[in-house]
């Protein structure tokens, strides 16, 4: 089981929470795991959970705290409208120094993956964060917004075809850009990962973490060695 | 020549954190908190700390790293930066500003007290000086985390002193920032001066800066 930890932005010295699972059985390194819109939801922590079971030291920070200390939407109504608020109101440069935070609390190598908001936000640590080994980003919508900086690691982009949010041609110009890039595209729609949501696909779930894992194996993530 | 004290923190957890203390030379003229740099409570610091004894104050600079990596120190090159700003990012700014509270209190018996820091000290001295109540004067030397929380208004007399040749703090910017939100706050640049020039490293030492910096310091404390 996890613990809540709180961590310090270099950028102005706020302090946030995050939820740290332990790595069960050997490490194979770190992990920050990056939320939906949501917040750090139970789903997150689950996810977490899962990553550590693997062997990865987790850590999901509540990157909302700015603007509402611990924020867990529900998956409905007004909830879903804050939620929506405050990862448009969060600015990137303070979500970054966020990240740079949690990558800095962890031993090397140190991976990244994120969902929906957090895939976004996972392109935003694979552009700026020092010591990112490798990096997963899971339907980012707002990657566009960033697509003039470039990943410094290894990165796979995960989206779904039936994805209402991410075009066909948002995908295209990510792959316009970066021609060597895996992108895996699963017939699914937005948010397939998640349980709690519509949109579950456990078949494409199940491979995209698969993809996840083996990406982490190939830059550093070996059982045992770290 | 100081030696190390024991202090128990405000926060909730009261811990009991060292910091290293030096009685003032001569006629006492009150008490200053010396925040460290990111690379823990080294020789410069230390250096420091009888500096403002030998000038006449009681000093004390807070070990704030002490709770993850006990008698942290860390050289100036790539290892040990990585080091230092690991721990300034583990080191809660609530738990930073608790323990700053405690060396007030250690101190605040016998005096006024003001509080100096440099660089990530320099930070927290700004920042100490709009949250933490009961000091006379604040100096912030090159504080990164400055022109993020520039619009927090000091409670006490407060400077800030700036590198022109800082790589990595526009010190423009910063002054414009500070002094939009605070026009009473004096912005000092030093034009022949980069990041950490009152560190005595070679290598980022300005004396002339450095003297002309603690100088204005020194008039604002007696003063305060």
């Amino acid at each position: 089981m996890g613990e809540a930890i709180t961590l310090t932005s270099l950028k102005d010295t706020f302090s946030f929470g995050a939820y740290r699972a332990p790595h069960e059985d050997a490490r194979r390194g770190g992990l920050v795991l990056i939320q939906e819109i949501f917040g750090v939801t139970e789903h997150i922590r689950e996810l977490a959970e899962g990553f550590a079971a693997d062997g990865y030291e987790t850590i999901a920070p509540s990157l909302y705290d700015r603007q509402h200390r611990g924020f867990q939407a529900g998956y409905g109504g007004d909830d879903v409208a804050a939620a929506r608020r405050y990862s448009e109101a969060a600015p990137w440069d303070e979500v970054a120094a966020d990240l740079d935070a949690c990558v800095a609390a962890l031993k090397p190598p140190v991976f990244v993956v994120g969902y929906c908001w957090g895939g976004a936000a996972t392109w935003l640590a694979a552009c700026r964060c020092e010591g990112v080994a490798a990096a997963s980003s899971f339907y980012g919508r707002r990657i566009p917004e960033l697509l003039a900086e470039t990943p410094r690691c290894p990165i796979v982009l995960h989206f779904g075809r039936r994805d209402p949010s991410i075009p066909p041609a948002t995908v295209e110009a990510i792959a316009d850009r970066f021609p060597e890039m895996p992108i895996y595209q699963y017939d699914a729609g937005h948010g397939f990962v998640s349980d709690r949501r519509a949109d579950y696909n456990p078949d494409a779930a199940k491979l995209a973490r698969l993809r996840t894992l083996q990406l982490f194996t190939l830059h550093g993530g070996g059982r045992g060695e770290n | 020549m100081g030696e190390t004290i024991s202090i128990t923190s405000a926060a909730a957890d009261h811990f009991a954190f060292p910091a290293y203390h030096a009685a003032p030379t001569g006629e006492r003229k009150g008490g200053v908190i010396v925040i460290q740099e990111i690379f823990g409570i080294d020789e410069h610091v230390r250096r420091d700390v009888d500096r403002w004894a030998s000038l006449g104050f009681e000093a004390v600079a807070p070990a704030l790293y002490e709770r993850r990596e006990p008698g942290f120190l860390a050289h100036h090159d790539e290892a040990g930066i990585k080091a230092g700003v690991g721990h300034a990012m583990g080191t809660p700014r609530e738990q930073v500003l608790a323990d700053i509270a405690a060396c007030r209190d250690y101190l605040k018996g016998r005096g006024k007290v003001c509080i100096v820091g440099y660089c990530y000290g320099g930070s927290y001295a700004w920042i100490a000086a709009g949250e933490v109540g009961g000091l006379a004067a604040a100096s912030s030397y090159y504080g990164s985390m400055v022109q993020a929380n520039a619009a927090l208004a000091p409670m006490c007399p407060t400077i800030v002193h700036l590198g022109r040749l800082d790589a990595g703090i526009p010190a423009e910017a910063v002054k414009e920032a500070v002094e939009a939100a605070n026009p009473s706050v004096p912005v000092f640049i030093y034009e022949d001066a980069g990041h950490g020039f009152n560190n005595e490293d070679p290598e980022r030492h300005a004396a002339a800066s450095a003297d002309l910096a603690r100088q204005r310091t020194l008039e604002l404390f007696e003063k305060a």
